[in-house]
């Protein structure tokens, strides 16, 4: 077999033992990797119903296609569990040398079961594996963790993904970080945490095969070249950031808890000030010649030192969500995220929540005493140093950070229930999860997107704001084509999640980055790796496998019509300022978008999947559990 | 009318390139977007080839002028004349990753 090893590593946690499952090459041309297999993974391994912190919701790892290759941007593996945070899948990307290391050892995926009893740091050396005590790298950063490893094990070579302090303290949102990447969203660190994972560290020194080495590094050095290129200069000089101010100008950059969409303070918080007052250096994540990310640095002031990497969707959820316009705390607190390892954006929104309880009078002073804030303290929107206190109050599960560092869903739960409010009415949630950083009340397409999405509302896992911002539809109108756009921006998006390839990349195939575009050369790269004969239409069938997977995955977990929702305020709670004021999406509106999306995707109106329709797709022993 | 004006607000990588906020348009009412495109091109270079196509008629892909926020100007448009008072905003429209 070329391009994969054909084996799965399992590991026991409490039995401190392992165990190779070898899986035919047909598996892999089911499931490919990335997303897709880390959630097949999920689907053979994982109790059905079990609670998410129990011996029964296992760590499932899934290589890429192309780690290790020429591959440009294939540097990327998945990542899945039950979810924390939704109690459905918990799929995650990140782009990492630990995904290429792992590769080397000889493993196309992992999965963790069981609890271990004490706190360990497992490593993987080729076929090797080791089970560390972990006890002295508790209370350590996310970097900090990579960095006392390679010391322990005398190697530079070793790369590991790691919880920080908040994975420990089991933060619902806590992330598993790697080369300060994070995979996050979806809760992965604590469920590390629940299981004292604190590490998997791997040195792998295998080659890798693929089926025609000579055509793979010719069209890798062809799209490398093109990727250095004008169709990614606006990710190399400005990164995501640059969308702040798209946003603003478009009415849709969540404001002070998404109750507008324009900030008056958007220009010193926007990508453009950051490139010119905090940059210090852009990285980039391992096999990528784009190089997006822009690290940046407080230079001065109480917080002179801070530095992390800045993308848009921890800006806005740091900034202009929580009415900041001073980049100085946004860094700050977004550095707080990254090191303590937990996520940036729900960590804002779930601050922006309790801004908005403060200023409604729900909240008090009083309420934010602890032993680190013997007095409280007030908590306004635009107050960077009280959200600063808040975020370290959260990380450490402190005061009422421990009942927020559960995440918008259950604090709101939480507080209404104690005092008889009505605060979910402004928990920015859909499924448990928050959402990205385009208020779809002005994106009608996106709205459905962020509905059905399998993991939560997310812009990754859905590409369907983009019909609506490039005007190829009306964004604050529906017709009868949304549930057909969600469809296939989904299952695009899905494509490049299971190889996994960064989405950055899609213009630099052909200079165009639809499905004609970008199909045929990403089957010649899959092709040239595996022997294997893809054509175009088995390029869309992996977005399609890889969203019935994690649909199944969900169905098999309780899910219900209901749950394919959005946050009261999108549905109730019109913005008043800027171009998409005045504008929801009705509860009715919804209704008959999710309608025309599970029509589209040939489900039950009730969004349930035929039998026949999983058969169809290869997917027979799904079929049997949970199609109808 | 003998013209109209229109404004060409720059955002993101434009702004960078062109190390400009925006640029203020002079037009006759028969000129149309491609010639907007065209003048904005020959004031700054720096934005051929990254956000102006070459051929210096049309913008790069994944570039839109977004008209004061609300709507975009088509593809098909461009041979269209603009409305006096218009803002166009220039933005580079990036996400996912």
């Amino acid at each position: 077999m070329y391009g994969y090893h054909g084996k799965i590593l399992h590991i026991d946690l409490k039995e401190q033992k392992h165990w190779v499952e070898e899986k035919p090459e047909d598996w892999y041309k089911m499931y490919i990797g990335g997303v897709a297999m880390a959630t097949r993974l999920c689907w053979e391994n994982i109790k059905p119903g079990c609670d998410v912190y129990s011996p029964d919701n296992p760590v499932c790892i899934a290589n890429g296609i192309f780690a290790g290759t020429p591959v440009p941007v294939g540097g990327k593996y998945g990542l899945a569990s039950k979810s924390p945070m939704t109690g459905f899948i918990g799929d995650s990307l990140s782009g990492s040398w630990f995904t290429i290391a792992l590769k080397r050892a000889g493993w196309d995926g992992v999965v963790i079961h069981n609890i271990s009893d004490n706190w360990v740091n497992i490593f993987i050396d080729d076929d090797r594996v080791e089970f560390r005590d972990a006890t002295s790298l508790l209370g350590k950063g996310t970097y900090e963790t990579e960095e006392a490893i390679r010391e322990q094990l005398h190697d530079d070579q070793v790369r590991s993904a790691t919880i920080g302090p908040s994975g420990e303290n089991m933060v619902r949102f806590a992330n598993v970080t790697n080369d300060g990447r994070q995979a996050g969203r979806t809760g992965h660190g604590s469920v590390w945490g629940s299981k004292k994972l604190k590490a998997v560290s791997v040195r792998g020194t295998h080659g890798i095969a693929v089926a025609d080495p000579d055509t793979l590094m010719k069209l890798s050095f062809n799209i490398t070249k093109e990727a250095q290129g004008p169709h990614t200069s606006k990710y190399r000089i400005l990164g995501t950031s640059t969308n702040v101010l798209n946003m603003n100008k478009l009415g849709l950059l969540p404001t002070r808890n998404y109750s507008e969409g324009v900030f008056e303070g958007a220009e010193t918080v926007s990508g453009e000030y950051l490139h010119e007052h905090h940059a210090v250096k852009t990285i980039a994540c391992a096999q990528c010649p784009i190089a997006c990310e822009q690290m940046s640095m407080v230079k001065g002031g109480p917080y002179e030192g801070a530095m992390t990497g800045i993308e848009y969707e921890c800006l806005f959820a740091n900034g202009p969500n929580l009415g900041i316009a001073d980049l100085n705390y946004v860094i700050k607190l977004i550095s707080i995220a990254d090191h303590s390892g937990m996520d940036a954006m729900t960590m804002g929104i779930t601050i922006s929540w309790a801004m908005e309880t403060y200023e409604r009078k729900i909240f008090t002073n009083d309420d934010f005493k602890c032993e680190s804030h013997p007095d409280g303290f007030p908590l306004n929107f635009g107050d960077g140093q009280s959200a600063v206190f808040l975020a370290e109050m959260i990380r450490d599960r402190e005061g009422i950070g421990a009942l927020l560092s559960e995440g918008t869903r259950i604090a709101s739960r939480t507080i209404d229930k104690e005092r008889g409010t009505e605060t979910w009415k402004w928990a920015m949630q859909v499924k448990g999860l928050e959402p990205a950083g385009y208020d779809a009340r002005g994106l009608k397409t996106f709205s459905l997107g962020s509905a059905v999405g399998t993991r939560g509302p997310c812009h990754n896992r859905s590409a369907a704001y983009d019909p609506d911002i490039k005007g190829d539809v009306d964004r604050f109108s529906v017709d009868d084509t949304r549930g057909a756009l969600a469809m296939e921006t989904e299952e695009y998006a899905a494509v490049y999640d299971t190889l996994p390839l960064c989405k950055f990349i899609r213009r630099c195939f052909t200079g165009k980055a639809d499905r004609a575009g970008a199909w045929p050369a990403i089957a010649n790269l899959i092709n040239a790796t595996t022997g294997w004969d893809l054509k175009y239409e088995d390029i869309d069938l992996i977005g399609t496998r890889a969203t019935t997977i994690k649909k199944a995955f969900n169905i098999r977990e309780g899910w219900k019509r209901a749950d394919d929702t959005l946050p009261w305020r999108w549905m109730h709670d019109p913005m008043t300022k800027g171009p998409s004021a005045g504008h929801v999406t009705t509860e009715e509106e919804l209704e008959y978008m999710k309608d025309l999306y599970y029509t589209a995707k040939g489900w039950t109106k009730d969004g349930l999947i035929p039998k026949q329709k999983l058969i169809d797709l290869g997917m027979n022993d799904v079929a049997e559990q949970i199609g109808i | 009318m003998e013209t109209i004006q229109v404004k060409v607000e720059f955002s993101g990588l434009s702004r960078i390139l062109a190390k400009a906020n925006d640029m203020q348009l002079t037009l006759s009412p028969q000129q149309t977007y491609a010639d907007i495109i065209r003048m904005v091109a020959e004031k700054y270079p720096s934005l051929v080839g990254n956000v102006i196509d070459k051929s210096k008629d049309s913008l790069f892909p994944s570039n839109i002028f977004s008209r004061d926020g609300k709507t975009v100007v088509m593809p098909e448009e461009m041979n269209n004349s603009p409305q006096d008072g218009e803002v166009l905003i220039l933005l580079s429209l990036l996400a996912g990753g």
